[in-house]
């Protein structure tokens, strides 16, 4: 498709092979998604002003989903790991939080009991990582699918150790009596809560765009490229490629532990192999790679699961099909999409004007 | 003459039922271009990628500047100076040049530089430049790697191995694909290289190799069966009917 507005001087300093098209929708996309990260640090104001008090909770649950899927968007945007295993970390980090919480009012296990945030936090992170390092040294062995299949398998691992944990609700879950108490800060404030929420999105994603601009990332985009000629040049592609694995283990865990403060909840579910699809979603659908694509990921994602849910119970099935829709055009359609849509309406003004 | 800085010990390898490599030994020594020229299939390529770590040897030892690196992995190779270079140029196309060469120069003490902003890598950045300017890359610098020409690529890939401060270059077919012109200015280039670096030359160009090596192997079916200087291989009756002569 041919741009009616060529612009001969820009186009003269892009590189060869490059899909200007792409490149517009993604800004596009980009000003979209930065206005929407505008939005969920308001929302506790706009919510109040618009008096719409769900809205501020479906903020929430967008803020914590996304700040997930960057971490998946990490690994697989930075070294070009495809995992289905990421939710795993969820309900390692909601366990984190829900089990100490659940010995310090009903008693037991005293090293482990507490109301601390920072703990619980801190555990989160740390089993988070304890857990990346330890199935990331067997998962990293492989490549591609196969890469996939086990860390899929390790997630299962995780929802049937948890949905095993009889003393702590099995199946049927957990419910948080108190929050995690941080020191001034009262998570059942659904404001606090909401900017808890953000504020580790934030972390999440500066810590991405961070790492992109690093050396490390430099190595990482090697690793994902050619990891062979990487090891070529000396590299340590197994450790490079553990090191971040670890870091977006510790990051998801931390989602995990903010999505039970939230929902003040936690079960088996949170860890469910369909958990780790609904991440990948996002991430495919923003764009895996770029840094701020979980946002519209995590967007769609939500407002979909509302509006299709609120039309029909079995709501998952216009879900999968526009899954299938965007699998099979790949990432970067829905940008190249929305610059169609504006170039599109472009020409219809054109020809409106030339009819006048 | 100088010590050998590569030595290969009786290296075997069987692939199935066919046997691609018989017995070889082989030595570099500092400061020497070592070719190895044999026909299509004698096995060259796979000694390089067993002397590189990428395919593993049945038998046989190999030992840089003495010490034995049969059973490292080729990260760790690279890392004490045995470095290679393709047949088929192997550049990360996705990547800018300078950021191709800054992953080669990166690779000494690069955990140094791993948590900063690449910009900020002053070190790797200045020899990246100078090695830029050494080969002629400093107007595609910016440039992905995808779009230089055969003959940039080559270059590239050239300026890539020379800034991994290599003990021992294992070059495979480093003139392929090159026009005659390009293939002088190569040939001036790789003899320079040997002021820095022991070389392992595999080259198919005859003019190449004769003008280039101090020394040259005859690879056939697997076996070495000449070793010595130009003049000794241009005159033995062995390599004239496996390989020179054309029967």
């Amino acid at each position: 498709m041919n741009d009616p507005k060529q612009n001969g001087a820009a186009q003269a300093q892009e590189p060869p092979r490059s899909r200007p098209l792409i490149r517009r929708g993604a800004r596009l996309l980009l000003y979209a998604e930065l206005a929407l990260l505008a939005v969920l640090l308001m929302a506790p104001w706009l919510s109040t002003w618009l008096n719409l008090p769900f809205w501020l909770d479906l903020a929430t649950r967008l803020s914590i989903l996304a700040m997930a899927a960057v971490s998946l968007n990490m690994i697989m945007g930075l070294a070009g790991l495809v995992s289905f295993g990421h939710a795993a970390f969820l309900g390692i980090g909601g366990y984190a939080v829900a089990i100490p919480v659940w010995h310090a009012i009903y008693g037991g296990a005293d090293w482990l009991a507490g109301e601390s945030g920072l703990f619980h936090f801190a555990l989160a992170a740390g089993l988070g990582a304890g857990w990346a390092l330890l199935t990331g040294l067997v998962a990293l062995r492989t490549r591609g699918v196969h890469f996939l299949m086990i860390t899929l398998a390790f997630g299962q691992m995780i929802f049937y150790l948890l949905s095993g944990l009889e003393a702590y609700g099995g199946d049927d879950g957990l419910t948080l009596d108190v929050r995690s108490q941080f020191a001034g800060l009262n998570m059942d404030d659904a404001a606090i809560m909401h900017w808890l929420a953000v504020a580790g999105l934030l972390l999440a994603l500066l810590l991405h765009a961070g790492l992109k601009r690093t050396f490390f990332g430099l190595v990482l985009r090697g690793t994902k490229a050619d990891d062979q000629r990487m090891r070529a040049l000396g590299y340590p592609v197994f450790a490079v490629q553990l090191a971040l694995y670890v870091l977006a283990g510790a990051l998801a865990a931390l989602s995990g532990g903010l999505a039970a403060n939230h929902a003040a909840f936690v079960s088996p579910s949170m860890a469910e192999w369909t958990r780790s699809g609904d991440l990948l979603f996002m991430v495919i659908l923003g764009g895996s790679g770029r840094v701020t694509g979980p946002l519209s990921g995590a967007a769609v994602f939500v407002i979909l699961e509302e509006v299709l849910s609120s039309f029909t119970r079995y709501w998952h099935l216009p879900f999968g099909l526009l899954l299938i829709a965007v699998a099979l055009h790949q990432a970067g359609a829905f940008t190249a999409f929305l610059a169609q849509v504006r170039a599109r309406g472009k020409q219809g003004a054109m020809r409106a004007e030339a009819d006048q | 003459m100088s010590a050998a800085v590569l030595e290969v010990r009786g290296l075997s390898k069987t692939f199935g039922g066919l046997q691609v490599s018989r017995d070889i030994h082989l030595d570099v020594r500092a400061g020497e271009i070592h070719a190895l020229i044999g026909p299509n299939g004698a096995g060259k390529t796979t000694l390089i990628d067993q002397i590189a770590g990428e395919t593993r040897p049945d038998a046989g030892e190999i030992l840089l500047d003495g010490r034995a690196v049969t059973g490292m992995s080729t990260a760790r190779r690279v890392r004490l100076g045995l470095v290679r270079s393709y047949q088929v140029v192997r550049l990360f196309d996705d990547l800018s040049v300078m950021d191709n060469l800054l992953l080669a120069a990166g690779r000494v003490g690069f955990l140094s530089c791993l948590p900063r902003p690449v910009f900020s890598c002053r070190a790797y950045r200045e020899r990246a430049k100078a090695a830029l300017a050494k080969h002629d890359l400093t107007e595609v610098a910016a440039l992905s790697a995808a779009a230089l020409s055969h003959g940039q690529r080559r270059l590239l890939e050239l300026a890539m191995v020379s800034l991994m401060r290599p003990r021992v270059l294992l070059l495979d077919e480093p003139l392929a694909g090159l026009g005659p012109e390009q293939r002088q200015a190569m040939r001036g280039r790789i003899a320079a290289l040997r002021e820095q670096t022991a070389i392992l030359l595999v080259e198919h160009d005859m003019d190449a190799v004769f003008a280039l090596a101090d020394r040259i192997s005859v690879l056939v079916n697997g076996a070495i069966i000449a070793s010595g200087d130009p003049q000794s291989i241009r005159t033995n009756v062995e390599v004239q009917k496996a390989y020179l002569g054309h029967g």
